[in-house]
C-alpha cells in the first residue's frame, strides 16, 4: 500500500497496516523531522522491522539529503533469518552465525567420535539435522523475516508504484556487513574455525608487505589471495550494482566476479543507502573506528532489540585480565623481542624509520590512520584499532621513553610484571583509574601518559615488524588495550581485582577487571555524530530510564501497545502456592522447602494443563541447580516427567544446543516438554519459544543481578553519583526488563498465544508491575494479580480452551487498517495534530494565552458588580467593596463589618461550600448511576448506603469485592476523617507547595489543571465556585430534610415528585409524618400500664381511633410501633429488625448530640462555665485558633490542637461503643444487641419487665424527638448562624421578627441570584 | 432391541418406546437423575432482564436462534458438495490419566462416554449405511473395543462396560490400529478416524509423523475433538489428513462438536469416482416361533431376522453385511434416510419484522386453508402459531407482546411460506422436507421437481 503520512509518501509492502505500526511511523517521522534521537518501544510480532525500513526508505526517497540508514542488529542470524532455507543449497556453507558455527563443529566432532565408521553422507545428514536447532526457528510468517529479506521485499513491492515514471523505480544499495569469517570465499581461509584465525589467515595473504614481496619476487611462490587481488585489479570498476545484498548475495556476487566479498562490502558501504551490521561495528571503538568512521552526519542509526544496549556499551569498553592472559603476553613479548633482534640484524633501517616517524607524532603522520579503501595499503592492518574513543585519542607525539622498539618492549615487560603483582592478592581490591595510576607510578615509575600511547605504539611496532599472525598476539593486545583505557579515562571506570570467583571460593582464579561503569561513554560519540539515532525494542520499559543511563535527550519517546483481535496474551502474577503461603525467590525465602515445593507443584500442575512446550526461567544457574535437585529429592521431578519431558540449559553451549534440539522435537511430536532456563542466559536472549514451543512461560522469581558482584556495586554507586539513579530503581529496572524479556519469548506474532506466569509475590507490587512494558500490563487484569496455584490453573485451563477456538485471523478494520483507512486517518490528523502541537507548545512556554478582557472581572467584582437586589439595591454596606468573590452587597446582619471576623466567615463559607459540593455530588451520583444501571451499589440512596456496612461481609464498593472492601464502619470513618483532615490540614497550615500562598485559593504549585494561570478566568471561577457551593449547601439541607421526611433518596424523590406532583411533595410528606408523631404526644398523658398501652393490638396508633388499616405485620410487639408503615418498610421481618436497630441507635446518638449542642450554650448563658465559643457548630472551629481548643476554657483540661486527633478520638470512642454493642463483649454475647439489660444495666432499669418496656418506648420517643431536634439545629445553624438557645431566647423575645421564615426568606432571596 | 428398532413396520408404539429409551439414556449419559442435575452451569436466571418498567423479560432469543440458524444454513448451503454417504468411522476414545480429571462433572471420562453414546446413536440415525468401530486409548496402548459394524447398541453396550482410566495416551498406536483396520475398506467407503482426546501429550513408541503419513497415504481423514487445549501434533495431523480439529470449552460444546461429526463430511476431491455399489434388500422372516432358524454368524436359533437375497443366509438385523456372501444388506428406509444429505431443504431466509407487518396469512402462493382462529393474522405455516407483533394486539399487555415477538420468522425460498423458528429448525433438522413445497399445486411443483432432478444427477448413484 502507499499512503500519505503528514505529507510523506510511505510505501508499505502489505495490504494492511496495524494501527500501532502507523503510530510508530508517525513518531519516527517526527524524530526525523526534528533531526533528533528517539526511543520507541513496540512489542515483538508487530512488524517493527518492516515499519522502520518502510518509513526510513520512504523518507530517504522524499528527502535525498538524508544520509544512510545504518541498521544495527544484535546477532548476525537476526540479519538474515532467511538463510535457513538457503543453507542447503549454498555451497559456501552459509556459515553466518558465529557462535553457532563453533557449536556445530564440536557437535559434529562428538558425533564422529561416536560413529567412527560413518561415511560422509551420514555426517552430512547429521549436520543437516542438527543445523536448524542451532538457530531460532524462522517462521513462515511475514513478521519473521528479517531486515535484509524484508527490505528486499519492500523494494520489489515499491517497484509497482514506479512503473509509469520515466527512470523506473529509484534504486538503492543495501548490504549487510559481517566479519571476514562470514564473508570469506577463499577455499582455504574460509575453512578456518574461528573468527580470529580467519582474520589472521586472511592477513597473511593480503598484508601490504606480503603483496609487495609477492609482486617483487614472482618466482618465490608467495601465496596471495586471488579474490583480493581480483578486487584490487578491478580498481574503480570493482563495485556492486544497486540492489539489496544479503551476505549470501555478496558471496555469490564475489564468486561470480572473483572478488573478495569482505573488502567489496567494506568498499561499498560508503555508497550504500542502507547498511545492516552488528552493534559492535557502531559501538565498539576498536571496530567502529575503521568501519563507521566515514559515515556522514545525516545518517539515521537504528539500534534494534536495544533493551540491553547499556550492557553492550559497557562490554565494548571493558577488559579482563587473568594470569593466563599475562602468560600469553609474556610469551608474545618474548617473540617480539626475538623479532626485533632479527630485524635489527637484517634490516635496521626499518626500525630507524619507524623511530623517525614516532618522533614526528603518529597521528600527525597519519600512518596509523587507516586510509580509506582507495589508499589500499592500510586495509590489512585494520584489526589493530585503538580501544579508546576517537575524540579521546591524543593527537601528540609518542613519548620518548617508548619510541625505541627495545624500550617499548621493556616497558611492556615491566607493565606485565606489575600486573602480575596486582594479580597476586588474597582479597578483593577495588581501585579507580587514578589510584591505579598513582600506585603504578610509585611501583614501577610508569606514567599514565605513556600508557595512553601503548596501543598505538604496539600497532606501529607490529606493522614495522610485519607480523601477520595476529591471533597469536592476543595476550599482548589485551594488555595494551588495558593500558590505553586506564591511561585515557579517569572517570567512569573501575579496576577490580578478585582473587577468586565468589561462587567458587576454593578455586584460586585471580582476575583484574577493568570495567566501564558508564554506558553513555561508548554511545556518546554515536549520539554526537549522527543526526538521528533510533533506539527500539519490544521491552524498553520503564522507558524514561534509558535517556538517563545513556545520557542523551530524545525528541520522541513512545511506548506503543499491541492491538489484538483476541486476548492472546495472558500475563498472570502468582503470589501464593497451593497452600496459600507466599512464594518468592527473595533471599530469605528461596531455600524454604515450602516455597520450593509450591513452585514445583505449580509447575507439575501447569505441565498437566498446558499442551506442548513450557519454558521455565530461573533467576540464576545456582538457584536452578539448587531447586532442581530439591525437586528431585521431593519426587516432583518424577511427577513432572510423567507429563512432559524435562530439558535443562547448562553453561555448556553444546549441551544446551542438544537440549534445545530435543526440546523442539518433543514439542513437535506431541510428547510435550519443559525447558528449564536461566534469565540472562543465552537462551533467554536469543531463542524464541513461539507457537507450540512455548505455550506457557514461567518466570520463577525476580531476576535481580548478582548483587554481591563488585562490578555491579561499583556501577550502582557510579549511577547514583553521576545520574542520580537510585540503586533500587536501577536494580528493579534491570530485573524487570530481564523478566519481561524472558516472558516475551513466548509470543512472537499476533497469531501466537501464550500464558505468562510471573511467579513471585513481589511482582504484585507497583514498583515491579509498573516497570513491565505497556503491552504486557495492558493485558494484566486486576483479578490476575494475586493468584494462588489453583486459581492459576483455572485461568490457564480457560485460556487454553478459549485460545484453541477458531478465530478470524484478519479482523480488518478493528486491528488492521486498509490503505483507504490510513489515508482517511491522515487527512483527519492535521487538525488533531495541530491541536496537540499547540497544546504542547503552550505547555512549554508558560506565557499567558492572551484572553482579552473577561466577563468575570467586570461582572462579579468591583463597584459595578451584580448585586442581590439588582439595580434596586441602593444601600450596599460601605465595607463590602466587591473585592471578594460571591459578594452581592448584602449584609443586613452586619456579619462582615469586622474585617477579621469577615475573613473567617469567608473562609468558613468557602470551605463549607466546597465540602457541601462534594457531599451533594456524592449523595446524588450513586443513585443516578444505579438508576441508569451503569453501576450497582447495592444500596444507592445516600443515607442508606452507609448501613450496608453492617451486612455480613461488609460493604463492597460498586458491588465488586475486589475494589475497596470495607468491613468496619470504624475503619471507614477513620479513613474518611484522616483524608478530610489531611486536606484541611494541608490547606490551613500549608505544605510542600509553599506556605505563602493564599490558604483558600492556593493556585501555583497546587493547580495541576492550570486554572489559576489566567487571573481573570480564575476570578470568574471563584465566583462560580462559591455560587455552586451555596447552592450545594442548601441542597444538602434539602437532602437531609427530604430523607427524614420521605425516607427516600433525592433522585427517587425527584422522580416521585415528577410522577405525581400533587401527592408527592414536601408538605404532603411532612403532614403524613407529623400526623404520625402527633398522637404519641397526646397519648403520653394517660400512663398506667405500659404493657397494655404501648404494646399489643390496642396500643395508640398513629391516627388514633381512626387508623383502620394497620398493616398486619405490625403487631405492636416492639416499642414505638404506632401501626403506621405506608412505605412498607417493616414488611420484611429481617429488614424490619435492621431498621429498628438503626432507629434506636440513631435516636440514642441524636439524644446525646442534642444534649451536647444545648448544654454548653446553656451553661455559658448561665455563667456556669466559660467555653470560649459555646454555640455548637462554632465550637469546633475553635480548634483552628492559635493554640488550639481548651475544654471549658481551661488549658489544663482536655487541650486539643488537632482536628484530626479530636475526630479520631471521637470516632474511636463511638466505634468502640458500637462495636461493643454489635459484636458483644465481656458482658456476654447472648444478650439482645439493642437492649442488653442484665450485666449491662447498673441502674436496674430492666429489672421490672413492665417498666423496662415502658422505658423502651420513652427512649425511642425521646430519640425521635432528638433526631428531629438535631435536624432543627442544623437548619437553624445554617440559617441563623446562632446556637439553639440563643435562637430560642431571640424567638421568645421577638416571636414575629425572629423565626424561620423571616430569617430564611431574605437569605434564600440572596442566594437565588 | 436393536433388531426391533430396524423393523420400522412395528409402528408408533415402537417409536414411543424408543423415545423413552432415549430420554432415559440421556439422563444416564449425565450419570444422574433430574433432581441431581447441576444447574450451576447454565445460570438461566441471569439471563432474565428487567425492562424500564420493572417487568421481567425473557432474554432475547433472536440472536441465539440466528446462531443456530447459521449452523443449519451452513449445512444447507453446502448442498451441492458431494458427501461421503457410506462412511467407515473408527472412533477413538481417550481414557488415559487425563480423562480422570474432574473439570467436567463428574469426570471427563463419564462425560466423554455419554457424549460418545449419543454420538453413536445420532451417527447411525444420520448415516444408516455406514459403519463404526470403537478404540480405546489407555495405558499407552490402543485397545480395540468393537469392530467396524452397524449396530449402535452393541457399541454402546461395550462402551458402558469400559470406563476405567489410567496411563498415557498414544496417538500413534491409535492411528496405526485404525489405519490398519480401514485399509481394507472398499474404495467407495469413506475412511475416517475420529479421536476424542483428553490428554495433552502423546507417548508414542516411534515417530508419529510416519503414522500420519501412512494415514494420509491411505486417504484416512483424521479428526480430533480435544477436551482441554490445542495440541500441536493434533493440529498438524488433522491438517495433513484433511480432518478438523476442535477443542471443547464445556460439556455442551463438546456434545455439539461431536454431533457435528455425525453429518457426512464433504468427500475429498478425487478420492473415488462414481461407482455402483451392490446392495441387497432382504425380506423379513415371520416372527412366529415355528419359523425359527439359525441366524447370523453366531448361529443362534431364533425366529425373525432377514434372509439375504443372494445366498439366502439369515441375518439378525439390518443394516449389516451378510456374514456368508459379504453383501451389504439394507432396508429401503435406510437409503431414504441417507437421501436428505444429498438434497437438503434449502435454507430459509429470515423475514425482517418490518416486512412482516404488511403480511397476513402464512405467505406462499396457495389459497389459505387456515382455521378460523388464525385468519386475518400472520401465522406459521407449520404450526399455526401467530407470528410477530400483530399477534399480541395493540391493546394487550407488553409482556405478552414481547414473548410473542421473541424468535425470528423465516420464509422458504421456494414456496414462500412463513415458518416460526421452531418449525424452521424442525424442518431442517428432522423433517428434511418442506411441507409447503410438498403441498404446492402441481403446476408450481414441477419447477421444484426439475431442480431436484438436476441435483440428483450430480449425486453419486446408489443402486
Amino acid at each position: 500500500m502507499r499512503f500519505q503520512l503528514e505529507g510523506l509518501t510511505v510505501y508499505f509492502p502489505y495490504q494492511f497496516i496495524y494501527p500501532e505500526q502507523y503510530q510508530y511511523m508517525l513518531e519516527l517521522k517526527h524524530a526525523l523531522d526534528a533531526k533528533g534521537h528517539c526511543l520507541l518501544e513496540m512489542p515483538t510480532g508487530t512488524g517493527k522491522t518492516i515499519t522502520l525500513l518502510s518509513l526510513i526508505t520512504s523518507y530517504q526517497l522524499a528527502h535525498p539529503e538524508t544520509g544512510k540508514l545504518i541498521y544495527c542488529t544484535r546477532t548476525v542470524p537476526e540479519m538474515e533469518k532467511v538463510w535457513k532455507w538457503q543453507h542447503n543449497e549454498c555451497p559456501c556453507r552459509a556459515g553466518c552465525a558465529v557462535t553457532v558455527w563453533d557449536v556445530q563443529r564440536s557437535l559434529v566432532m562428538t558425533w564422529r567420535r561416536a560413529h567412527p565408521d560413518a561415511d560422509a553422507s551420514a555426517t552430512q545428514n547429521f549436520k543437516l539435522r542438527i543445523w536448524p536447532a542451532l538457530l531460532p526457528p524462522a517462521l513462515p510468517l511475514p513478521c519473521g523475516r528479517q531486515v535484509l529479506a524484508e527490505l528486499k521485499e519492500l523494494m520489489e513491492y515499491r517497484q509497482r508504484y514506479f512503473q509509469d515514471t520515466a527512470g523506473g523505480a529509484p534504486k538503492i544499495l543495501a548490504l549487510g556487513l559481517s566479519s571476514r569469517k562470514n564473508l570469506c570465499i577463499h577455499p582455504m581461509v574460509s575453512e578456518e574455525g574461528t573468527r580470529e584465525s580467519v582474520d589472521a589467515r586472511c592477513m597473511k595473504l593480503t598484508a601490504p608487505w606480503v603483496r609487495e614481496r609477492a609482486g617483487k619476487e614472482p618466482d618465490h611462490d608467495i601465496e596471495t589471495c586471488a579474490f583480493y587481488e581480483g578486487l584490487e585489479g578491478a580498481g574503480p570498476e570493482g563495485r556492486l550494482d544497486a540492489g539489496v545484498y544479503t551476505l549470501h548475495d555478496l558471496r555469490v556476487w564475489g564468486r561470480k566476479h572473483q572478488w573478495c566479498p569482505y573488502f567489496l562490502a567494506r568498499r561499498m558501504i560508503a555508497y550504500a543507502n542502507v547498511v545492516v551490521y552488528n552493534y559492535q561495528y557502531m559501538l565498539d571503538p576498536k571496530v567502529s573506528q575503521m568501519v563507521s568512521r566515514e559515515f556522514e552526519r545525516e545518517c539515521v542509526v537504528v539500534f534494534d532489540e536495544a533493551h540491553n544496549i547499556d550492557n553492550v556499551c559497557i562490554e565494548a569498553l571493558s577488559v579482563n585480565i587473568r594470569s593466563q592472559t599475562l602468560d600469553a603476553a609474556t610469551r608474545n613479548i618474548g617473540s617480539l623481542k626475538r623479532e626485533i633482534e632479527r630485524v635489527k640484524r637484517t634490516d635496521e633501517g626499518r626500525l630507524r624509520q619507524e623511530y623517525q616517524r614516532l618522533v614526528q607524532g603518529l597521528q600527525a603522520q597519519g600512518v596509523l590512520q587507516e586510509d580509506s579503501w582507495a589508499g589500499g595499503d592500510g586495509d590489512a592492518q585494520q584489526w589493530l584499532a585503538n580501544p579508546a574513543l576517537p575524540e579521546d585519542i591524543v593527537r601528540e607525539a609518542v613519548p620518548g621513553n617508548i619510541r625505541r622498539a627495545e624500550h617499548f618492549v621493556a616497558f611492556l615487560q615491566r607493565f606485565v610484571a606489575y600486573l602480575r603483582t596486582r594479580l597476586a592478592v588474597d582479597q578483593v581490591v577495588s581501585d579507580t583509574p587514578t589510584s591505579f595510576l598513582a600506585s603504578l607510578q610509585q611501583a614501577v615509575a610508569i606514567e599514565g601518559k605513556t600508557l595512553r600511547f601503548c596501543y598505538d605504539r604496539l600497532a606501529s611496532l607490529m606493522k614495522t615488524l610485519e607480523i601477520t599472525a595476529s591471533d597469536d598476539f592476543h595476550g599482548v593486545h589485551l594488555v595494551a588495550d588495558f593500558a590505553t583505557l586506564v591511561g585515557t579515562y579517569s572517570r567512569g571506570f573501575a579496576i577490580i581485582t578478585e582473587p577468586y570467583d565468589d561462587r567458587l571460593p576454593s578455586v584460586p582464579d585471580p582476575i583484574i577487571q577493568l570495567s566501564c561503569l558508564d554506558a553513555s561513554l561508548a554511545v556518546r560519540p554515536v549520539f554526537a555524530k549522527y543526526q538521528t539515532v533510533v533506539i527500539t525494542s519490544g521491552t524498553l520499559s520503564p522507558i524514561d530510564l534509558y535517556p538517563r543511563i545513556l545520557n542523551f535527550s530524545p525528541v520522541c519517546i513512545a511506548s506503543l501497545n499491541m492491538t489484538l483481535t483476541r486476548d492472546c496474551l495472558c500475563p498472570v502474577v502468582l503470589t501464593r502456592g497451593g497452600d496459600q503461603l507466599p512464594v518468592s525467590t527473595k533471599f530469605d525465602m528461596r531455600s524454604d522447602p515450602q516455597v520450593i515445593r509450591n513452585y514445583g507443584r505449580m509447575l507439575v500442575d501447569l505441565a498437566a494443563t498446558v499442551p506442548d512446550g513450557v519454558v521455565a526461567f530461573f533467576v540464576s544457574y545456582s538457584y536452578m541447580d539448587q531447586i532442581v535437585s530439591r525437586w528431585n529429592d521431593m519426587g516432583i521431578l518424577q511427577e513432572l516427567m510423567a507429563h512432559k519431558l524435562v530439558f535443562i540449559e547448562t553453561q555448556d553451549v553444546v549441551e544446551t544446543t542438544l537440549a534445545l534440539d530435543n526440546f523442539r522435537r518433543a514439542c513437535d511430536c506431541g510428547r510435550g516438554a519443559v525447558f528449564f532456563s536461566v534469565a540472562r542466559g543465552k537462551v533467554a536472549e536469543g531463542i524464541d519459544f513461539d507457537r507450540h514451543y512455548g505455550r506457557c512461560v514461567v518466570m520463577f522469581g525476580v531476576p535481580y543481578q548478582y548483587t554481591l558482584s563488585r562490578i555491579l556495586r561499583a556501577r550502582l554507586e557510579y549511577l547514583r553519583e553521576t545520574f542520580q539513579i537510585k540503586e533500587n530503581d536501577y536494580l528493579a529496572f534491570d530485573a524487570v526488563r530481564q523478566a519481561a524479556q524472558c516472558v516475551g519469548r513466548v509470543i512472537r506474532s499476533k497469531a501466537d498465544y501464550g500464558l505468562m506466569v510471573l511467579a513471585d509475590k513481589r511482582y504484585q507490587r507497583h514498583d515491579k508491575r509498573d516497570k513491565l512494558p505497556a503491552w504486557i500490563t495492558q493485558h494484566l487484569k486486576d483479578s490476575h494479580l494475586n493468584l494462588s496455584t489453583d486459581m492459576l490453573l483455572c485461568i490457564a485451563r480457560d485460556f487454553m480452551r478459549s485460545m484453541a477456538q477458531p478465530y478470524d485471523r484478519a479482523a480488518v478494520g478493528r486491528s488492521l487498517l486498509s490503505e483507504a483507512a490510513v489515508n482517511a486517518l491522515d487527512t483527519a490528523a492535521p487538525s488533531a495534530e495541530a491541536a496537540a502541537l499547540t497544546r504542547s507548545i503552550a505547555a512549554v512556554r508558560p506565557g499567558r494565552t492572551s484572553r482579552q478582557v473577561t466577563r468575570a472581572s467586570a461582572e462579579f467584582y468591583g463597584p459595578d458588580r451584580v448585586k442581590f437586589l439588582g439595580p434596586f439595591s441602593g444601600n450596599t454596606p460601605s465595607y463590602l467593596k466587591g473585592e471578594y468573590p460571591g459578594d452581592y452587597g448584602w449584609d443586613t446582619a452586619g456579619l462582615s463589618a469586622d474585617p477579621e471576623t469577615f475573613s473567617r466567615y469567608r473562609e468558613l463559607e468557602v470551605i463549607h461550600a466546597r465540602w457541601a459540593m462534594l457531599g451533594a455530588l456524592g449523595c446524588v451520583t450513586p443513585e443516578l448511576l444505579q438508576n441508569s444501571g451503569s453501576a450497582s451499589f447495592g444500596e444507592a440512596v445516600w443515607f442508606k448506603a452507609g448501613a450496608q456496612i453492617f451486612q455480613d461481609g461488609g460493604l463492597d464498593y460498586l458491588g465488586n469485592p475486589s475494589l475497596v472492601h470495607a468491613q468496619s464502619i470504624v475503619a471507614v470513618l477513620l479513613s474518611q476523617i484522616v483524608l478530610m483532615g489531611l486536606i484541611e490540614g494541608y490547606r490551613v497550615s500549608g505544605g510542600p507547595a509553599g506556605e505563602v500562598s493564599d490558604p483558600l485559593y492556593p493556585g501555583e504549585a497546587f493547580d495541576p489543571l492550570g486554572l489559576a494561570d489566567d487571573p481573570d478566568t480564575f476570578a470568574e471561577l471563584k465566583v462560580k465556585e462559591l455560587k455552586n457551593g451555596r447552592l450545594a449547601m442548601v441542597s444538602m439541607l434539602g437532602f437531609f430534610i427530604q430523607a427524614i421526611v420521605t425516607g427516600d433518596g433525592p433522585i427517587k424523590n425527584l422522580d416521585d415528585h415528577l410522577a405525581s406532583p400533587s401527592t408527592t411533595n414536601f408538605w404532603a410528606a411532612l403532614t403524613q409524618r407529623l400526623a404520625a408523631v402527633k398522637p404519641s404526644g397526646r397519648a403520653t398523658r394517660q400512663v398506667t400500664r405500659a404493657s397494655v398501652e404501648w404494646y399489643g393490638p390496642n396500643r395508640p396508633q398513629f391516627l388514633g381511633p381512626f387508623s383502620g388499616s394497620t398493616p398486619s405485620y405490625l403487631k405492636g410487639e416492639y416499642p414505638g410501633d404506632y401501626g403506621w408503615d405506608t412505605a412498607g418498610l417493616s414488611a420484611d421481618p429481617e429488614t424490619f429488625a435492621r431498621y429498628r436497630e438503626l432507629e434506636v441507635i440513631h435516636a440514642r446518638w441524636a439524644m446525646l448530640g442534642a444534649l451536647g449542642c444545648v448544654t454548653p450554650e446553656l451553661l455559658q448563658n448561665q455563667g456556669v462555665a466559660n467555653f470560649g465559643e459555646a454555640v455548637w457548630f462554632k465550637a469546633g472551629a475553635q480548634i483552628f485558633q492559635d493554640g488550639g481548643l481548651d475544654y471549658l476554657g481551661n488549658p489544663s483540661l482536655i487541650h486539643a490542637q488537632s482536628i484530626v486527633a479530636v475526630l479520631l478520638t471521637q470516632l474511636t470512642l463511638m466505634g468502640l461503643i458500637e462495636g461493643y454493642r454489635v459484636n458483644g463483649g465481656p458482658a456476654g454475647e447472648d444478650l439482645d444487641s439493642l437492649y442488653p439489660g442484665e450485666a449491662f444495666d447498673p441502674l436496674g432499669l430492666a429489672d421490672d419487665p413492665d417498666t423496662f418496656s415502658e422505658l423502651k418506648v420513652k427512649e425511642l420517643k425521646n430519640g425521635r424527638l432528638a433526631m428531629v431536634s438535631m435536624l432543627g439545629f442544623f437548619v437553624q445553624g445554617i440559617v441563623t448562624r446562632k446556637g439553639p438557645i440563643e435562637n430560642l431566647t431571640d424567638h421568645l423575645s421577638s416571636p414575629d421578627s425572629t423565626n424561620f421564615w423571616a430569617i430564611y426568606a431574605p437569605k434564600s432571596a440572596g442566594i437565588g441570584y | 432391541m436393536a433388531g426391533r428398532a430396524a423393523t420400522l413396520a412395528e409402528g408408533r408404539g415402537m417409536d414411543l418406546d424408543e423415545e423413552d429409551e432415549e430420554l432415559r439414556a440421556d439422563e444416564e449419559a449425565r450419570g444422574q437423575t433430574a433432581f441431581e442435575r447441576e444447574y450451576e452451569d447454565d445460570h438461566s436466571w441471569e439471563e432474565l432482564e428487567e425492562d424500564e418498567f420493572g417487568n421481567l423479560r425473557a432474554p432475547d432469543q433472536a440472536e441465539e436462534q440466528r446462531a443456530r440458524r447459521r449452523r443449519l444454513m451452513s449445512a444447507a448451503a453446502s448442498a451441492r458438495i458431494r458427501r461421503g454417504m457410506v462412511r467407515y468411522v473408527e472412533v477413538v476414545l481417550d481414557l488415559s490419566r487425563a480423562a480422570a480429571l474432574a473439570d467436567m462433572r463428574p469426570l471427563r471420562a463419564a462425560v466423554m462416554s455419554g457424549v460418545l453414546q449419543q454420538f453413536v446413536r445420532t451417527f447411525f440415525d444420520e448415516n444408516p449405511l455406514s459403519q463404526l468401530g470403537l478404540v480405546i486409548l489407555r495405558n499407552g496402548v490402543a485397545e480395540r473395543l468393537t469392530e467396524l459394524s452397524s449396530s449402535p447398541e452393541a457399541h454402546i453396550a461395550k462402551l458402558r462396560q469400559n470406563l476405567d482410566t489410567g496411563g498415557d495416551a498414544s496417538l500413534q498406536n491409535a492411528l496405526d490400529l485404525c489405519v490398519d483396520a480401514l485399509k481394507s475398506i472398499p474404495p467407495y467407503g469413506h475412511r475416517e478416524v475420529l479421536i476424542m482426546l483428553a490428554a495433552l501429550s502423546t507417548c508414542d513408541p516411534g515417530d508419529i509423523n510416519a503414522s500420519i503419513k501412512a494415514a494420509k497415504r491411505q486417504r484416512v481423514r483424521v479428526s480430533v475433538v480435544g477436551l482441554a487445549a490445542e495440541v500441536y501434533v493434533c493440529r498438524r495431523m488433522t491438517e495433513q489428513t484433511g480432518g478438523t480439529y476442535t477443542v471443547a470449552t464445556g460439556e455442551g460444546h463438546l456434545q455439539e462438536l461431536m454431533l457435528s461429526h455425525a453429518v457426512p463430511p464433504p468427500a475429498a476431491p478425487g478420492t473415488s469416482s462414481v461407482s455402483l455399489v451392490r446392495m441387497g434388500f432382504p425380506c423379513k422372516n415371520p416372527e412366529a416361533p415355528g419359523a425359527a432358524a439359525f441366524c447370523g454368524e453366531a448361529c443362534l436359533l431364533r425366529p425373525g431376522g432377514y434372509t439375504c437375497p443372494k445366498c439366502k443366509a439369515r441375518v439378525a438385523e439390518l443394516p449389516s453385511l451378510c456374514h456368508v456372501c459379504g453383501l451389504s444388506l439394507v432396508a429401503s428406509p435406510h437409503l431414504a434416510r441417507s437421501y436428505h444429505h444429498l438434497f437438503p431443504v434449502p435454507a430459509f431466509a429470515e423475514v425482517p419484522a418490518a416486512e412482516l407487518l404488511g403480511v397476513t396469512g402464512c405467505g406462499g402462493n396457495q389459497p389459505d386453508f387456515a382455521p378460523a382462529f388464525v385468519t386475518g393474522r400472520t401465522y406459521c405455516y407449520g404450526c399455526y402459531t401467530p407470528l410477530g407483533q400483530q399477534a399480541g394486539g395493540a391493546g394487550r399487555s407488553r409482556g405478552a407482546a414481547s414473548l410473542a415477538a421473541a424468535g425470528i420468522v423465516s420464509r422458504c425460498p421456494d414456496c414462500r411460506h412463513l415458518y416460526c423458528f421452531e418449525c424452521d429448525s424442525y424442518i431442517h433438522e428432522h423433517l428434511h422436507t418442506c411441507p409447503g413445497c410438498e403441498c404446492l399445486p402441481p403446476h408450481l411443483a414441477t419447477a421444484t421437481a426439475a431442480a431436484a432432478a438436476a441435483a440428483a444427477a450430480a449425486a453419486p448413484a446408489v443402486g
